[in-house]
Formats: C-alpha cells, structure tokens, sequence
C-alpha cells in the first residue's frame, strides 16, 4: 500500500481534478484505490457525487474519535472514499490537543489499508496544518501544475517547504509532477513545461492533462471524466496519466 | 534561468535556487525565500488594505532599535507586508525584536520568512529577537524544526 499527498498550496491548478479522475482511472484499472479528501472545502466527494456531508469523515477519525474505516464510503468499483468532514477546518486551526498535532492524520492511517494498493490525499490549497499532517504521513507526493508563471512560483515555494521537511524528518519524498490544464495554443506553456523537464528529470510523467471545457463540467454531475464523457480526449488523458503512474513514465530533459 | 529558447516569455525563473542536475533541492537564496507567492491581484489587494492596520501595529522607536508587534494571525495572504515590514526595519536598524505574544496561528509562509530574515540578519551583523512567544508560534516553529534556528526556546 502506498500513501501519496496531492498537493499544491497554490489554488486552481487541478489538484482535486487530478485525485478524482486518476483514482478513477487506477479503479478502472484494477487498482484498490482509497482516497481522501483533506480539503475543508469538501470538493473531491462533491466530484464524486457525495453531496450531502453531515456526517464526519476524516475530521473525525484525525481527532480520533471515530476508527477510519468507519469513515469509508464506497464510492465506485474498487474505488473508496473518505470525506473532509464538517470540523476539519476546526484542526487547521487546532491550538491544543491530546495528540500530536502533526501526527493526526498518520496515526488515523495507521495499518488501516493494508488491503489497498494506493490511498491518495487531496490536500487543501493552504500551508497549515493540514499540509503538515499530509507531508508527515506519506512518503511520496504528487504535484499537479498548471502551465503558467505563477504555478512556478507556487512551485518554487512548496518545494521550499517540502525541503523543510525533508531535514526536520530525515526522510526524501518521492515527489512526481503532472502537468495539469496544458493550454497548447499559449506560448508560454511549453516554456514552463521546459522548466519542470529541466528542474525535475524524470520526475514529471509523461502525459499531459490538457485543459478542457468537459473537465470543468462533470464535477457538477458527480460523474469522473471516464464516466461523463468516456470517450473524450480528456478521459483518453488521465487513463493514459493513471498507466504513468503504474509503470513510472515520465519525461526527461531535452538535450 | 533553464529556458533558453528565444523569445523567452518567462522574464523571471522562480526555481532558480534549485539544482540543475537531480532535482534536489538546495537552500534557496535569502531574496528568493522571503519571497512571497501572491497568486492574483485580489491578494495584493487585500495586503494592500492591511498595510495600515500593520502600520500601526509596529512600534519603530529608534534608528537602532525596533520593536514589532505581531498580530494574531500570520498567514501566506498577509506575508508580503510583513515582508516588506520587516525588510524596511532590517535596512536602518541593527536589533529588531518582535513581540510574538499574540501569536495564535502562524502558517508555515510566515515561518520561512523569519527564517530568511534570521539569515540576513546574521550576515548584515545583525540581530532578530523574538521576544514572549506564545505557544502556538513555539508549537508551529517546533513542528517544522525551526526553534533552534528562530532561537526561540521551548
């Protein structure tokens, strides 16, 4: 079983797009695939046609009141869910608490998915806690970037941050990147993708989720881009993404 | 900067600090750190209408000594005026203490770049102090490692 953060504190650049339509995609593939939605904004179970969350989800197993597999909601072949929850925003801004503040979200996880080969974690567009419970529970993240100036310089900053990590806990991430909402008719785009093959060889994979109007539109139907619309280029796109992610495709750096 | 094609529509390379060759990530230089990441105009904006509120919230008393006051809550969207604060108390004082009291939730944004300024400080010959931390701000710079660089005690 392997734990994988998704995770940009920039906003907008396809992280919840990503975690559903992958997940959905390694599902379609076979995979046992768990995700979790750790944003307080409750979009990913939104994404999967979840709409009514009064009830806890991974809020309550990270203050441990509740066991995680409580929390489990199937919400597609091979494929399980587990909401933010109502007070995960009250844990961002937790001041005090019986248990490491760090350390909510991996001891919520502890041997609890040992049946599944991935569990993934849609993090929240931020840099709190929630993001310091994220990187302390997994060994590997996933960053999705959009093709633009100010996704390098968000990049920029979490690397940061991640680097932090990295010496506080002595530890290396296995840190891949997707490149998210690719407009290939902006200049641009390929001059930041440039960048990434360059900064991060081998660590970027090799399929590029381009941007269209069908990926903005299925969320609002509860449907995953393979359901919504099977055929499109976008589904093409992310069940193409989700063999990256099995075989390890990735791009290198133009010489 | 790692594009060089022509025409070259990124004027400014963010991941400069980075290595070259692996991907490994190699401390960023000080200007870089404390860079913040304001993502629109909406968030300058909004750091734009705090800039008066912080105004007043620091007490500068002299030409060689300052005290800040922080407020309660340091996060990414008001991390570029505290920059820019501490940036101008850096450059005409030579002891800066900031007042942590009040501190009730710090993001780690506002971390980073009390850390860079911790740098430039020692390399300016200067000094940072914070002083009465509240427990929170101690919490927040012990997860993240920082309390022994922050010099600030547990």
């Amino acid at each position: 079983m392997k734990v994988i953060a998704i995770i940009n504190q920039k906003g907008g650049v396809g992280k919840t797009t990503t975690s559903v339509n992958l997940c959905h995609a390694l599902a379609e593939a076979g995979k046992k695939v768990t995700a979790i939605d750790l944003d307080p904004q409750g979009h990913l179970a939104v994404s999967f046609g979840i709409r009514v969350q009064q009830q806890g989800g991974i809020d309550e197993a990270m203050l441990a009141e509740k066991n995680i597999r409580q929390q489990i909601i199937a919400v597609r072949n091979n494929l399980q869910l587990i909401t933010s929850g109502p007070r995960l925003r009250e844990i961002e801004q937790l001041t005090e608490s019986r248990l490491p503040r760090g350390l909510l979200l991996k001891n919520a996880l502890h041997e609890n998915f040992n049946d599944q080969d991935f569990v993934f974690i849609d993090c929240p567009p931020s840099s709190g806690l929630l993001i310091a419970n994220a990187l302390i529970a997994t060994d590997e993240i996933l960053i999705p970037m959009t093709s633009d100036f100010l996704a390098l310089q968000g990049l920029s900053h979490l690397m940061s941050t991640v680097k932090r990590f990295e010496k506080t806990m002595q530890k290396k991430y296995k840190a891949l990147l997707v490149m998210s909402r690719y407009a290939s008719t902006r200049r641009i785009s390929s001059q930041v993708l440039n960048n990434l093959r360059s900064y991060f060889p081998g660590q970027v994979l090799a399929t590029i989720i381009r941007e269209a109007a069908v990926l903005a539109e299925c969320p609002s139907f509860g449907k995953t881009i393979l359901e919504y619309s099977p055929k499109s280029r976008s589904a093409s796109d992310f069940r193409s993404l989700a063999t990256d992610f099995l075989e390890g495709r990735v791009m290198y750096e133009d010489k | 900067m790692k594009t060089n094609e022509k025409n070259n529509l990124i004027g400014f390379d963010p991941l400069a600090w980075m290595d070259d060759n692996a991907g490994e990530i190699k401390d960023q230089p000080e200007e870089e750190q404390i860079m913040p990441d304001q993502e629109d105009e909406e968030q300058y904006d909004e750091a734009a209408s705090l800039s008066s509120h912080l105004e007043e919230g620091g007490t500068e008393d002299s030409a060689s000594d300052a005290e800040i006051n922080l407020e309660a809550t340091l996060t990414i969207q008001k991390v570029l005026i505290l920059h820019e604060k501490l940036k101008s108390s850096l450059a005409v004082n030579s002891t800066i203490v900031i007042n942590s009291a009040a501190v009730a939730a710090i993001d780690t944004a506002t971390l980073q770049l009390f850390v860079a300024l911790k740098k430039t400080a020692v390399k300016l010959q200067k000094e940072i102090i914070f002083a009465l931390p509240s427990q929170r701000f101690i919490e927040s710079a012990k997860l993240l490692g920082l309390l022994e660089i922050l010099e600030v005690k547990a």
